[in-house]
């Protein structure tokens, strides 16, 4: 079965509102807001009602609900923070090594 | 539909207890989950341990799944008449409806009607009750260029989304997807696209399709974030007297003035020459000197580096000489 029609749309850069956020991360809002309070996810805005979290906060949080699901984890709050604290790391020093090797000479 | 052999996938024979089943998938999680793993091929080889568990650990989709009895993979199979009819399919007599369909998404889909119906008999199932479908979330990778990165890009995407029938069976349905990415995006960066993804039956939502953005690697430039780095190959007399060099960049040829005694390593800023920023601004581009040598020389080149190499009081090994002396 195929369906050969084309659509065509402009992509934006990542900008989830909280509402949207809940839904990505499986999160709920009380979570989130710990998770802000603790500094490891950054939103825009000045209150969680027009937060905006961008593309950072989307792959930390596709991550961690993808390892709860795939290693069936229940996480209390502590535990849960805790995660995210060690992605959050380990995210910062994916993109410090990319850095790295990118400012590196190339003498291949 | 073609035949996988979950088993086969885990490591367990076909009789294995729920607890053996258990053990495997974490071990084999653990060995091989993107988020942990070191082979390259983990995501691809996780993915299919991951299909082999979600059905083996639940009772009633394991007992279909042996239903379809045991054949080599990849064999084509048919399910038995009222197969799955448990699951509140509307019945599988036209079984044709189902050589097009995948095993993974075919259990997913009953492993969902299950969930949904938490305190569901098996009278219960089999009334096949129309329940709202969310359409399912989809991941692709999409490969640009620094260019397409700087500019902006104008996507063609082929897709294969899981979406249901009007049967509520699902399949994998080819979608043309042409998408504008606005400039702005880095390496690594994850878009949503909100309702993109499978379509929803009976109300549900649609799903979400998930743009993972990868540039290709680039002949000189390496990106990083929204900045770039560029080797910059300058001669030894470059290196010692200085001079102007072209360097080139994503907006065209500049000059730069490369100062008397600059080192090999030594990394000059270019600002604003990098990748443009989602709102206002661009990245830097940095240079990094890389001084190479002449390997051929004419005869009055090579006259004149024996005369710099004997008058010259330079040493770059001088201190591991010191070094080693010092003991």
């Amino acid at each position: 079965m195929s369906n050969q029609e084309a659509h065509f749309f402009d992509v934006q850069l990542t900008c989830l509102s909280i509402r949207e956020f809940v839904e990505v991360s499986g999160l709920d809002a009380s979570e989130i807001n710990l998770l802000v309070e603790l500094g490891i996810f950054m939103p825009s805005g000045t209150a969680d009602g027009d937060w905006l979290f961008d593309h950072t906060a989307l792959i930390l949080a596709r991550r961690m609900r993808r390892i709860r699901e795939d290693f069936d984890l229940t996480l209390d709050t502590n535990a849960l923070a805790l995660g995210f604290q060690l992605l959050s790391r380990i995210h910062s020093l994916e993109q410090e090594l990319s850095s790295e090797r990118a400012s590196r000479v190339n003498s291949g | 539909m073609k035949f996988k052999d979950y088993y086969e996938t885990l490591g367990v024979p076909r009789g294995a207890s729920s607890d053996d089943v258990k053990k495997a998938y974490r071990k084999l999680a653990h060995k091989y989950h993107p988020d942990i793993t070191k082979d390259p091929d983990g995501e691809e080889k996780f993915k299919a341990v991951n299909e082999a568990y979600k059905t083996l650990k639940d009772p009633e989709l394991r007992k279909a799944y042996d239903q379809l009895g045991d054949h080599r993979s990849g064999e084509s199979v048919r399910p038995p008449p009222n197969w799955g009819s448990g699951f509140g399919a509307s019945g599988f007599s036209n079984q044709s409806a189902y050589e097009e369909v995948d095993l993974a998404d075919l259990f997913a889909e009953m492993a969902r009607r299950g969930a949904e119906q938490p305190s569901a008999s098996s009278d219960r199932r089999s009334q096949g009750h129309q329940w709202a479908r969310n359409g399912q979330d989809f991941e692709v990778t999409a490969h640009i260029t620094i260019e397409e990165a700087a500019e902006g890009a104008l996507l063609d995407l082929n897709l294969e989304i899981p979406e249901y029938d009007k049967d509520g069976v699902i399949h994998r349905v080819r979608r043309s997807l042409k998408a504008r990415i606005a400039k702005g995006v880095v390496d690594g960066q994850k878009m949503r696209l909100p309702g993109k993804g499978g379509k929803g039956l009976n109300g549900g939502r649609d799903g979400d399709l998930y743009l993972n953005i990868v540039l290709h690697p680039h002949g000189f430039f390496r990106p990083s974030g929204h900045d770039l780095y560029l080797d910059l190959p300058i001669t030894p007399w470059e290196s010692s007297l200085g001079g102007m060099v072209e360097v080139p960049t994503l907006y065209g040829v500049v000059s730069l003035k490369i100062p008397p005694g600059t080192p090999a390593g030594k990394k000059m800023r270019l600002p604003g020459k990098g990748l443009p920023k989602q709102k206002e601004g661009f990245g830097d581009l940095y240079v990094i000197m890389h001084v190479v040598s002449p390997t051929e020389l004419s005869g009055r080149e090579k006259d004149l580096f024996e005369e710099l190499a004997e008058i010259s009081t330079f040493n770059p090994r001088g201190h591991f000489v010191a070094s080693v002396q010092k003991k």
